[in-house]
């Protein structure tokens, strides 16, 4: 039950949303399936004025384009993501990341932008304040951070669990960004200030307005795991991605991506990993070094640094594994 | 199925009477009353642990444009409520003992009034230190929360820690020679476990709607298990008679114990007693989370010695439970002695059992009622002793199980257990040779025991004009098919079919006395009851018969709705032809009664203290053993199946059951693996289904289940309980499993990876 007033309006286009997004200032917040703005609402952590309702736009179906890649409109159900045959067929990490979200019920209703704008996380900012908690923290405005007292009034450790962006960012996809002056495109990974204060790099009256993932090399492979303490209706506990391409003898590591999700207050990308796998041959020993190589994680909702550390450390070599794999396949 | 072909309904399954109703949506529950004028009430809860309280002000809320009443402990009757220690108000008086602790409420005209009013309460507190561990708690110098405990009223016997510091109950068992069992014992095993609280994680949140009718009676429209006690409490909380108080409870969207307490209903009726209007309370998830009862938390210590053989000969046992800042039902614990020492022969046992405040959240009633702490401890231990000793697990529980005519250690003698056979049939059907199957796959066991029967109850069986009948009951059905399980034994009683009784429960003005619906006592209890109700009426049916017929009653019998004289096939006489006008001429309508409240075998008082009761009818047993799958590099648990074996009497409702052992063993699955309610500094950290973790339809495993034979004398057509065993034997089974697969013993629930892998380290090293 949201137990304050705000102002709903349900505009024709995303023209008129960015219009109303750009009269209305701080106060207004685009709302698209509502399974992440929802809930932050109704515990009092958000507190729009004004609800921008995308739900009398209707999407377009995701479309491969002349050169190959495959546009796909922000306002996609994650269902329509997980069932659509072009999605499946030509991308399919895309398509298992976006089963992996919730359960059914969230993905026929959340979208493909909003799953990218969902806000960051805290066990102890995803609740309500009314007698537990009460102190606003940071990330509320106020002078306090529960799970990281030593931190300053600059520093927010809520972190980031999209399952979807850390994928997208492997594929080098490009957001189209709608905002009062027009159009700009940005890659996946720019929309991530990397500050759990301000997770994105959005302007108030942007709306992100479609995806474009480029096509995929040959001999490319990818790997996606999503640990959970469950089999479903869980975030991540850390999400581990996957994307590499093959040189022609099928050993050589012509290039390879590695993003963490869930575990920073935007996508990891331990790159100097990335680094010492481009070239090299893709032995079991090398696997295994670059699995281990060190990277910090966020300590989150219960799970201690060395905990995510070794849990990704496994994960990363088993994705990693697959992936070529996959690659191998391919050629 | 257990002797059902010498039945015509029992041990038939036919679908739950309410079925469509709660899948087409048609099924009304509590926060489906919208009635006219009707107000929101909404409670303002406290934002510190332990603090006297200084002063409310209470009056800018009630200046609020739309709100109608607000209300403190000042404005009710100075009484306390519990079910064995009154402790507890409706508001916190005095003192504040936890956060979220109720110390005012709101009626307004809506809830965002409401909600706005909480705000303008203004408390100011003197804090106190506050104690969150409970053996911190149990120590001499800790911070006392309840002042004046000792002046508290109690229900049980108090023995000699009861009601002193911080310990509001305490049992013992004393059976043979202590001292002597561990001097003749080879082998000695000393553990201690540490469990987490559990929220029952009903989907329904607790819910009423209170009214006062025009002749000025309260009339209650809530969700629970217990509408007579509900009654009684209101009664007493505001000081109005019984007969002025109409407790209809709607159906119940889950209660696994949770709603056998008594939470909205005094502060809704308060309100609307006050204000005149109808008033509606229904806790937030965040509130259930905070403000209502879970599982007891707690630290067991587990003592066992053992002769070569295998052979237990003694058993010390101290169980610590935390029961938070009130002891809704220290009851939990008491059953948690008993279960201690697992369903096995123990000659000389020891136990001694704390219930002991701390400044957190409530630990009270939820499905399996304070057995599944003990016989984690019980069984874990068994598997490491069956380890140490080189014996096969199953071996080991079969040489030292009880069997019938064996006493358990309260002293009670048994009469009917079949735990031995549900090993064996367990053991056959999973193949057991031993439980590692492959470096990640292995097998886990675990047997148990719980109290099952007994406490007051009544039945009321009215044969209806067109031979149909109506059953009443004040038992309540949360989901567990009560409903089903009453119609069935009626109609078997009555020789009609299911669809002809009607099962009428709950309502207070309606039905006779039941307690309520815990510790297994629904189908064995009530059932019971229902039954000799329904006899009863059979006779008075019968003589009737035999007075329209000029027969002798034993010329008479019941077939298809008719009652035939048995010397001639043609002459009979139909239900509705005797009921129908007929009951009018001579005696009135057939009303069969009947009430009972069990006594036999009580706990023997030389063996026994503070009992939380007299004594149990009978007891259930079950063996259930998972298959799981481990990595070892990750720590991740799967249970991939599980085989639960039960001796629950003769089966009234096979497809009931299989619904009662799959929900019992999910129950036991979040136990074991994913669920806690995590308490910093007596705030909870997550209080939500997203991070209290319930398993979700995916992580439920295979489960392959059947029954032993088995007819207990006590229980109606031979029926015993299964809804509380069910949930006992997941959290030692996995465990065993874990170790057996990776040679890492965890000791504290949830059996997580990251402990897992602690473990593994700790092994390495």
């Amino acid at each position: 039950m949201i137990l304050y007033d705000f102002e709903y309006e349900r505009p024709g286009s995303l023209k008129e949303a960015t219009a109303l997004l750009n009269e209305s200032g701080d106060g207004a917040r685009l709302l698209a399936g509502g399974t992440d703005l929802m809930p932050n609402m109704r515990v009092e952590v958000v507190t729009p004025s004004l609800l921008v309702s995308l739900s009398g736009i209707e999407p377009a179906a995701p479309e491969k384009r002349a050169d190959g890649s495959i546009k796909i409109d922000a306002l996609t159900k994650l269902s329509d993501l997980v069932d659509d045959e072009l999605i499946k067929s030509e991308l399919p990490m895309l398509a298992e990341a976006a089963h992996t979200v919730a359960g059914n019920q969230v993905r026929v209703m959340g979208t493909l932008g909003g799953n990218l704008c969902q806000e960051t996380r805290c066990l102890y900012y995803n609740q309500k304040h009314d007698y537990q908690f009460v102190e606003p923290c940071y990330k509320r405005g106020g002078d306090c951070c529960f799970p990281f007292p030593g931190n300053d009034h600059n520093t927010c450790w809520s972190v980031y669990m999209s399952d979807i962006a850390p994928v997208l960012i492997a594929l080098d996809a490009t957001l189209e960004i709608l905002g009062p002056d027009g159009t700009r495109e940005i890659p996946m990974a720019d929309l991530f200030t990397g500050d759990g204060l301000n997770p994105f790099t959005l302007g108030a009256a942007e709306i992100v307005q479609a995806v474009i993932v480029p096509p995929l090399p040959e001999r490319f492979g990818w790997g996606y795991h999503k640990t959970t303490v469950r089999g479903g209706l869980d975030f991540g506990t850390a999400i581990i991605v996957i994307a590499l391409q093959l040189a022609e003898d099928g050993e050589t590591c012509s290039w390879a991506k590695i993003i963490y999700g869930a575990v920073g207050q935007g996508p990891l990308r331990p790159t100097t990993t990335e680094i010492s796998m481009k070239s090299a041959v893709l032995d079991p020993p090398l696997i295994a070094v670059a699995a281990s190589q060190e990277i910090s994680p966020l300590p989150h909702h219960g799970f201690n640094k060395g905990y995510l550390r070794e849990n990704i450390r496994v994960y990363t070599e088993r994705s990693l594994v697959r992936a070529i794999a996959r690659a191998r396949d391919k050629s | 199925m257990t002797r059902s072909n010498e039945f015509a309904v029992i041990g038939k399954t036919t679908s739950k009477t309410d079925a469509i109703a709660k899948v087409t949506g048609d099924a009304r529950f509590a926060t489906d009353i919208y009635l006219k004028n009707m107000l929101w009430a909404r409670v303002m809860r406290s934002t510190v642990a332990h603090a006297r309280i200084i002063s409310i002000n209470t009056e800018k809320a009630k200046n609020l444009d739309g709100v109608k009443a607000v209300l403190t402990s000042a404005d009710m009757p100075d009484g306390k409520y519990g079910a064995l220690v009154l402790d507890m108000g409706v508001f916190a008086q005095d003192k504040v003992r936890y956060i979220g602790e109720a110390v005012a409420a709101v009626a307004a005209v809506d809830e965002k009034t409401a909600a706005r009013a909480v705000e303008l309460i203004e408390v100011e507190y003197e804090e106190l230190l506050a104690v969150f561990d409970p053996l911190e708690a149990m120590q001499p110098e800790a911070p006392v929360i309840h002042d004046d405990l000792a002046a508290y009223t109690t229900l049980f016997e108090r023995t000699e820690r009861a009601m002193t510091g911080n310990v509001n109950y305490q049992s013992n068992i004393n059976t043979g020679d202590i001292e002597a069992g561990f001097a003749a014992a080879d082998f000695i095993f000393e553990d201690t476990y540490e469990v987490q609280k559990q929220h029952p994680s009903y989907m329904e949140p607790n819910s009423t709607v209170a009214d006062v009718d025009e002749t000025g009676r309260l009339i209650i429209y809530n969700t629970t298990q217990r509408p007579h006690i509900n009654q009684a409490i209101l009664s007493s909380l505001l000081g109005i008679p019984i007969s002025k108080i109409r407790v209809m409870p709607c159906h119940v969207g889950g209660g696994f114990g949770g709603k056998n307490r008594t939470l909205t209903e005094p502060t809704a009726a308060a309100l609307a007693l006050k204000t005149r209007q109808p008033v509606r309370l229904t806790f937030s998830h965040e509130e259930e989370f905070t403000s209502a009862t879970t599982r007891h938390s707690g630290v067991l210590k587990m003592k066992t010695g053992v002769k070569k053989d295998g052979t237990l000969i003694a058993s010390d046992v101290k169980l610590y439970y935390d029961c938070g800042a009130y002891a809704p039902t220290p009851n939990a614990v008491w059953l948690g002695a008993i279960s201690s020492s697992g369903a096995y022969k123990i000659p000389n046992s020891r136990v001694e059992a704390f219930s002991i405040y701390t400044n957190k959240m409530m630990g009270g009633a939820f499905r399996g009622y304070g057995a599944p702490q003990a016989n984690f401890a019980r069984e874990s231990q068994m598997d490491r002793i069956a380890r140490e000793l080189n014996i096969d697990p199953i071996e080991l529980r079969l040489k030292n199980c009880l069997v019938a005519g064996d006493s358990l250690h309260t002293g009670q003698k048994l009469h009917s257990v079949r735990v031995k056979e549900t090993l064996e049939k367990a053991r056959d059907m999973v193949a057991w040779q031993s439980p590692k199957l492959a470096p990640n796959r292995a097998l886990g066991v675990a047997c148990g025991i719980f109290a099952c029967g007994g406490f007051a109850t009544s039945s009321i069986v009215k044969l209806n004009m067109d031979g149909t009948a109506s059953v009443a009951t004040g038992a309540m059905d949360m989901g567990q098919g009560l409903r089903t399980v009453m119609g069935q034994i009626t109609a078997e009683e009555l020789g009609i079919s299911s669809d002809d009784v009607n099962v009428v429960i709950g309502d207070t003005d309606l039905t006779p006395f039941d307690v309520g619906i815990f510790g297994d006592r629904g189908t064995h209890t009530t059932g019971l009851a229902v039954k000799k109700a329904a006899e009863d009426a059979k006779i008075q049916l019968l003589e009737a018969a035999a007075d329209a017929m000029e027969v002798d009653v034993s010329a008479l019998e019941i077939k298809d709705k008719k009652v035939f004289d048995k010397s001639s096939d043609n002459r009979f006489l139909h239900f509705r032809e005797l009921l129908g006008g007929g009951q009018y001429k001579k005696g009135g309508p057939i009303i069969g009664k009947a009430s009972i409240n069990p006594t036999e075998q009580p706990f023997d008082t030389n063996i026994v203290q503070g009992a939380a009761s007299k004594m149990f009818s009978t007891y259930t047993f079950a063996t259930h053993i998972v298959e799981t799958e481990i990595d070892a590099k990750t720590g991740e648990v799967k249970v991939i199946k599980a085989t639960a074996v039960h001796d629950c009497g003769t089966v009234i409702n096979p497809a009931g059951l299989k619904g009662q052992i799959i929900g019992g063993l999910t129950t036991g699955l979040g136990y074991a693996l994913f669920e806690d309610v995590i308490i910093e500094d007596g705030q909870v950290k997550n209080p939500s289904f997203l991070e209290c973790r319930m398993p979700t339809a995916v992580d439920i495993p295979e489960v392959e289940f059947a029954t032993v034979d088995e007819f207990d004398s006590r229980g109606p057509f031979g029926a015993k309980g299964v809804g509380n065993v069910s949930v006992i034997n997941m959290a030692p089974a996995i465990a065993n499993a874990v170790d057996a697969a990776l040679g890492v013993r965890i000791k504290s629930l949830p059996i997580t990876p990251g402990k897992i892998l602690q473990g593994l380290e700790e092994r390495a090293n």
